[in-house]
């Protein structure tokens, strides 16, 4: 091991050294700021009145009553918030267990036609829910699941299970395959060797998946709107809609309410963060 | 018509249009009311609502209620949709032939795809002008909702436009309420003076545009004129006085209204107005109550109105407001045809529009006498009165034609508003897109 025992930086080094350590900090906190801004923006219009947010949108609230807050959580924000919160959760554990195992399938077994059955499930992305609208409603009528929870959660499963599959099938190739060939030798099934090798060594991606999940199945409006009806079944996005009156429309509630329908799912983001970066890095390159 | 994007309307208008040829295959024969059926008070009833909103849901909850406290075996399927949602579900309804019992219908273009498909059944016997029911509605809103001669919806309420001004600012500097279009004119060059703003004006969503055009053209264009040139298939656009409409309206621009108008959204500009930073803002009747309140730095005694003053010299109809009903339809596949029409007469009785009409709601009933001025803002009640007594109901430019057309309309008066298009070239465009639909 060697010493160093060069000459300590020049004062002109120093000095480009704490211009650039300057520069780096206030862009980040400069992105920090553009990031924050509008989260912290639609919160404070929760506490203001219509007349504070069209004439001093960007001043400071005069007062901090959560009147606001109360009133959007008891014009149905509760029930809308109940009814995100099933169809989501239950929505992204169906996406993520199938996806894992049908990525599981397409790298680690023995499988006929891989490249064909890959071509097929990851074909799904080019189909536009928009284009599949009017058959699937009439499906979802023939089956009795229309204006029920299960009608959005089989299909945001059922559309984000290619793009799920794609992510959680790249994180798998990357992973050596000894580790599964001695389970193997060993005398572990598929099943085992799924569960308790390959599921927690994708632990990153699969808190990718969920969170990407989430981020869409929490925000998704169309399907939302056209597969239900009565107030108990409707999700936030349709549900903030309601709050919105063709006159008179009392925007400091809207922003409340919105401020609640986006908190969980930012709380989510900066709780899983280091997963969910670190998951699609190392997961994306395939 | 809906606030927020009458553009989306037209788009969405043209969607359903060819939704409903895609399934006119699905759609039977025309099918008519018989005035005489029996009622089957049993069942399940599905309506299909434009009051999602949480302002305006409890409306069709409490006359459900009402409804079914005098016939218990009569269930309900409310589906309560906003003014951008309801666009899109009956979209998806009708092309899934799955439209419910009754559902809500805008006048024009709209209201006719239902009737071109076949999908509304034809309430003429029963609600036809001279019957009794028919009677008891105003007729210009009857009349709104008649295609090819036959009545296919029931109107519930009414909408117009007025010009809503600030009767202390007015008293404040002098000014009366104008009864030309020249003495509006004045009237804001004497607002300018003070430093205030005479006419809030946000036309970022396009339409506030056509409203001010709408009521133009009507007093500068003689209605057949105006109707003929609503159909394609005939449209002509040639009358000078659609030029010299939208030059009046460029005058009222350029001397009543401030900044960058289509940068301005409608929200912003009548709050303008409630902040007492403007002197007038023109709107529709059903936003009096909104406008002025104890909330707002506006007080309801300080709020007035008048219609639009007419240039002089017009050649239209001078007794015409702008404006239009909406309603509701019957759907053709409803297996209680029956039924649905009871229920829409217990929705228009005089008592349920009473309800309508006043606070909270404040939605000025399409029934005559549905409306108990003392329960209701004076001035709406006067407005009202001024609608029944209207010779003529302009509709909306953007939904009374054909959606490319209503496109042409919406484009080519921002683009006027925005100093991008003169007068004569707003025309050309409407005519040349009118001559590209007619064939």
């Amino acid at each position: 091991m060697t010493v160093g025992t060069g000459n300590p930086p020049s004062e002109s080094a120093l000095f480009w050294t704490a211009i650039s350590k300057s520069f780096v900090y206030s862009l980040l906190v400069c992105l920090g700021v553009i990031v924050l801004y509008p989260l912290l923006w639609m919160a404070a219009s929760g506490f203001k009145t219509n007349t504070q947010i069209f004439n001093a949108p960007f001043a400071i609230p005069l007062s901090w009553s959560l009147e606001n807050y109360i009133g959007a959580w008891n014009e149905g924000v509760r029930s809308f918030l109940v009814s995100s919160l099933i169809v989501t959760a239950t929505s992204a554990f169906c996406t993520v267990m199938i996806s894992a195992w049908t990525a599981y399938g397409l790298t680690r077994t023995r499988m006929p036609c891989k490249p064909l059955i890959t071509g097929f499930i990851l074909g799904g992305l080019m189909l536009s829910p928009t284009v599949a609208l009017i058959p699937l409603v009439r499906m979802m009528q023939s089956v009795g699941l229309y204006n029920t929870h299960w009608a959005l959660i089989l299909l945001y499963t059922a559309f984000r299970i290619p793009f799920t599959t794609f992510l959680i099938r790249a994180y798998m190739l990357e992973l050596p395959s000894d580790l599964d060939e001695a389970a193997r030798m060993d005398g572990a099934t598929e099943g085992q060797i799924f569960w308790h090798i390959m599921l927690p060594l994708c632990r990153p991606i699969i808190v990718s998946s969920v969170i990407l999940h989430i981020l869409f199945a929490w925000n998704e409006y169309l399907f939302a709107m056209i597969f239900t009806n009565a107030q108990e079944v409707q999700t936030l996005p349709v549900g903030l809609t309601s709050l919105m009156a063709k006159h008179g429309t009392d925007y400091a509630q809207v922003f409340a309410a919105m401020t609640i329908s986006a908190l969980p799912i930012v709380l989510l983001f900066f709780a899983m963060q280091r997963y969910f970066v670190r998951g699609l890095t190392e997961g994306i390159g395939k | 018509m809906n606030k927020t994007s009458k553009m989306t309307a037209a788009l969405w208008t043209g969607a359903m249009a060819l939704a409903t040829a895609q399934t006119a295959a699905a759609a039977g024969d025309l099918v008519k009311a018989n005035p005489t059926a029996p009622v089957d008070y049993s069942g399940t009833l599905s309506i299909m609502t434009k009051f999602g909103s949480q302002h305006l849901s409890p409306f069709f909850r409490d006359v459900v209620d009402d409804y079914q406290k005098l016939h218990p075996e009569v269930s309900f399927e409310l589906i309560q949709e906003t003014d951008d949602s309801v666009k899109g579900k009956t979209k998806t309804l009708v092309a899934t032939n799955s439209l419910p019992d009754i559902f809500f219908s805008w006048t024009g273009t709209w209201g006719y795809n239902f009737v071109r498909g076949n999908r509304a059944v034809d309430l003429t016997p029963v609600i036809g002008a001279g019957t009794d029911w028919g009677k008891t509605f105003t007729p210009a809103a009857l009349e709104a909702f008649v295609w090819n001669d036959r009545n296919f919806g029931v109107p519930l309420y009414l909408d117009a436009k007025f010009m809503g001004y600030n009767k202390r600012i007015f008293a404040d500097l002098g000014i009366e309420k104008p009864e030309t279009l020249e003495q509006l004119l004045a009237a804001c060059d004497t607002i300018s003076e003070s430093g205030m703003t005479p006419i809030s004006f946000g036309n970022k969503n396009a339409w506030p545009a056509v409203h001010y055009a709408g009521q133009l053209l009507v007093y500068n264009v003689p209605v057949a004129t105006l109707e003929k040139d609503f159909d394609p298939k005939t449209a002509e656009f040639t009358d000078p006085g659609y030029v010299t409409a939208l030059t009046q309206f460029s005058e009222l621009q350029n001397r009543c209204m401030r900044d960058a108008p289509n940068g301005m959204s409608y929200q912003a500009a009548i709050q303008a107005f409630s902040d007492e930073r403007s002197a007038m803002y023109y709107q529709e009747i059903l936003e009096f109550d909104g406008s002025a309140n104890d909330e707002t730095t506006l007080k309801p005694e300080n709020f007035g109105y008048f219609i639009l003053p007419v240039p002089e010299g017009a050649k239209g109809d001078t007794n015409a407001i702008e404006g239009a009903p909406e309603g509701y339809m019957v759907s053709a596949s409803s297996a209680q045809i029956p039924l649905a029409i009871d229920f829409l007469k217990f929705l228009t009785s005089q008592e349920v529009g009473k309800v309508l009409s006043a606070s909270p709601y404040g939605q000025p009933s399409a029934v005559i006498g549905g409306s108990d001025p003392d329960a209701m803002n004076a001035n709406v009640v006067a407005g009202m009165a001024d609608i029944d007594s209207a010779s003529y109901l302009m509709p909306w430019l953007d939904t009374v034609n054909h959606p490319r057309v209503a496109a042409a309309w919406l484009a080519g008066l921002q683009a006027l508003v925005g100093g991008s298009k003169s007068p004569e070239e707003v025309v050309i465009s409407v005519r040349e897109t009118a001559e590209a639909v007619g064939g």
